[in-house]
């Protein structure tokens, strides 16, 4: 009789529960209540777009060398003309090229006379879309032989803004495969150096400590100059992220060890190990689940740095070299205070850097509230 | 006693914790058997080695520290073939098949004893997979199958639920399904019911009951509470700093308590209408690294003797299977 009533109670109880809610859905549930870290998806969701389809969305090739134009200064969209007439479709003005008699620097000047008008769909230089088919298609510019710098130009006469566009194929993977690289060092070690303890966690722990207490920029400087110049620029991409990684992976590692110091004195490890898991199972089945929410907070948080360091051995003329570009190699051309005084725009690619930056910890800090959605 | 009965023999059982403190004897010198289909209630308070002992059946005592130091723990399997539990190598691959397959455990905390990240179906397809060659559909119909046995409705639902959706109870018989999986010949139950309030405790032990009869399997339930002793046991083993300082048949243990320890556990016992102070023993339980010469019990014992405070005692056979290891009863 009692058992009866226990059994319709419980039963009861099972039907009003709703199916299984898994940790991921919990967290993408909290996750998307976050203004912030929603818009800063949508940031990092338009900065790829952008560099998936660079070719495309310039309107020149990053290579292009407009020599009529040699640090020009950025063209303004107009929609009004001298004679307050009201155009539908915007335009920039043509550039008349001056000289300064004083000072013999040649400065340019918006030929009010000249108009080209901002078409969509227009045919300028040719390129090979991801080395898969050849076309001309830009997706805005103006016709032949008018030209338009949105940003400017640098001071070989290359345009700006499809530079940052090409650039941040490199700046925005380096960060990517950096972090992807230094989770997978930085799990391993992390959860090694806690689970089994004893000597090997202090190895491991002595390790860290070492690469963490050397200066960081001083430290990049020496392993990036390790890589020969002479290599194909793919190469040295490559060499510049396992550098960034290599010398990323010992926070992570640290804050795992932590975590599975914890977790393995909890009973569902205890209880694995009474069923007869073995210890890789253990570590891959158990553990590494368990920490993963964990592992991808850490890891957004840490695609912001890479950016950063790979900006900044690019700056130093260490990083990334022709014919790749990166955002770090466009801000090398503003290292001096006489660019700064006459060609400020060539600064734009900062403001690319920290949108990246922001919008990443944005959504890491996003995902770091939502990670733990058993809290509440 | 029949020798084809016994399922599991610990005889001169030590497990040493090396630690900074000294030598800490968990579990020294234990000895004890359970039979086929029988279940041994072990019980003791806090500290007192009843947790070890089991984690030593099961080669799961904490490395580096604990160590199995002597002793033997001898488990004859299906086909009767012995196996020394305490020479196995506990990361070899037989003792990976003797846990879950021969010898499953539950433990205290239902609340931390499943892994969040799974649903319970999961979990339970995983120990059984480890142990048989099912394929996942049929593991999963096994999963439900063992579900529907310890008692959870709508189990073809719960299957894919995570263990934060069930309460401290679902979760303990979700922990019972799991160990139960793969047929074991023996059932360690670690304080099960002590995180669970008394109605659930009740159904919990029941269903242990129910599920032995049906199954079959021998039962080592590892207490501090006489009343499920009473209820589940066949046979008791009372521990005390270590050592087992009773062992009797369960009624016989209530009629007739030899160890001054055993009184007072007894003793000890709320009765339901008496508004009394309730009986303590005096004392606190010795540390176990620095043990006193002599009985270990002696300086709370009201009888103690002289030889008592200088000579540790040995076991005595009082008849009818029932031994105390006391000076009193020597």
């Amino acid at each position: 009789m009692f058992n009866k009533t226990i059994k319709k109670i419980a039963s009861e109880e099972a039907q009003s529960v709703p199916q299984g809610v898994s940790q991921w859905r919990l967290i993408k549930r909290k996750f998307l209540k976050n203004r912030l870290a929603k818009s800063g998806l949508v940031i990092i969701a338009i900065l790829y777009t952008g560099a998936i389809f660079a070719e495309f969305l310039s309107p020149y090739h990053m290579d292009t060398i407009h020599d009529q134009f040699v640090q020009a200064p950025p063209q303004r969209v107009r929609w009004v003309d001298n004679d307050k007439k009201i155009h539908l479709r915007p335009f920039v003005y043509g550039y008349k090229k001056e000289r300064d008699l004083n000072t013999f620097r040649v400065y340019y000047e918006e030929d009010r006379d000249i108009i080209f008008p901002i078409k969509l769909f227009v045919r300028g230089d040719s390129y090979k879309y991801w080395g898969l088919f050849e076309t001309d298609l830009h997706l805005f510019g103006v016709e032949k032989p008018g030209t338009w710098f949105l940003f400017g130009t640098d001071a070989t006469g290359k345009d700006l803004f499809s530079r940052i566009l090409y650039g941040s194929r490199v700046s925005l993977t380096v960060g990517l495969i950096g972090v992807f690289l230094s989770i997978i060092f930085g799990t391993l070690m992390g959860i090694t150096s806690g689970y089994f303890g004893g000597l090997v966690d202090n190895i491991i722990q002595r390790v860290i400590e070492v690469l963490m207490s050397f200066p960081q920029i001083p430290l990049w400087m020496a392993l990036a100059a390790a890589i020969p110049p002479q290599w194909d620029p793919i190469f040295v991409y490559l060499g510049i992220t396992l550098v960034l990684s290599l010398l990323g992976w010992g926070g992570l590692a640290r804050q795992l060890r932590g975590k599975v110091l914890a977790m393995r004195k909890q009973e569902f490890v205890l209880a694995a190990k009474a069923c007869g898991v073995s210890t890789p199972s253990i570590i891959v089945r158990h553990l590494v689940p368990n920490s993963l929410s964990h592992i991808i907070v850490i890891g957004t948080l840490a695609i912001p740095q890479m950016i950063l360091g790979e900006t900044a051995l690019s700056f130093l003329g260490l990083g990334i070299k022709a014919p790749m570009t990166s955002w770090g190699v466009l801000l090398s051309q503003a290292q001096y205070v006489r660019i700064l005084l006459h060609a400020p725009w060539l600064v734009i690619p900062v403001f690319w850097v920290v949108a990246t930056v922001l919008a990443f910890n944005f959504v890491g800090d996003g995902l770091r509230d939502a990670a733990d959605p058993y809290s509440i | 006693m029949n020798n084809d009965n016994i399922l599991l023999t610990c005889s001169g059982l030590r497990t040493y914790f090396y630690t900074d403190d000294g030598v800490v004897k968990a579990v020294d010198d234990v000895n004890f058997t359970i039979e086929r289909g029988k279940t041994l209630g072990i019980v003791g308070e806090s500290g007192c080695g009843k947790s070890v002992t089991s984690h030593s059946i099961m080669q799961l005592v904490p490395k580096p520290h604990g160590k199995i130091s002597g002793g033997e723990i001898i488990y004859r399997g299906h086909d009767g073939e012995e196996v020394n539990i305490a020479d196995l190598d506990p990361f070899g691959p037989k003792m990976r098949q003797i846990r879950g397959n021969e010898i499953a455990m539950i433990f205290q905390e239902p609340m931390t004893s499943l892994n969040p990240v799974y649903s319970i179906g999961d979990q339970i397809i995983e120990s059984i997979r480890l142990h048989q060659k099912l394929n996942k559909k049929d593991a999963k119909a096994r999963a439900i199958e063992m579900l529907k046995l310890v008692g959870i409705p709508a189990a073809e639902l719960r299957v894919n639920e995570y263990p934060h959706q069930l309460s401290g109870g679902m979760r303990q018989r979700v922990m019972i399904a799991m160990a139960l999986s793969c047929n074991p010949k023996l059932l360690i139950a670690d304080e099960p019911t002590t995180a669970l309030d008394v109605t659930i405790e009740a159904q919990i032990l029941e269903l242990m009951v129910d599920l032995q009869k049906k199954l079959g399997m021998s039962i080592m339930i590892i207490t501090h509470d006489l009343g499920v002793v009473g209820e589940l046991a066949d046979d008791v083993a009372v521990m005390y700093a270590g050592k087992v300082v009773e062992n009797a048949a369960v009624v016989d243990l209530f009629d007739r308590p030899l160890h001054p320890y055993t009184q007072g556990l007894l003793n000890s016992r709320p009765v339901i209408g008496n508004k009394k102070r309730l009986f303590s023993i005096p004392g606190n339980v010795p540390h176990l690294a620095h043990l006193p010469k002599g009985c270990p019990f002696a300086a709370r014992c009201a009888n103690a003797k002289d030889i008592c405070l200088s000579e540790e005692p040995a076991v005595v056979d009082a008849g009818q299977g029932h031994s105390v290891r006391c000076w009193l009863h020597a």
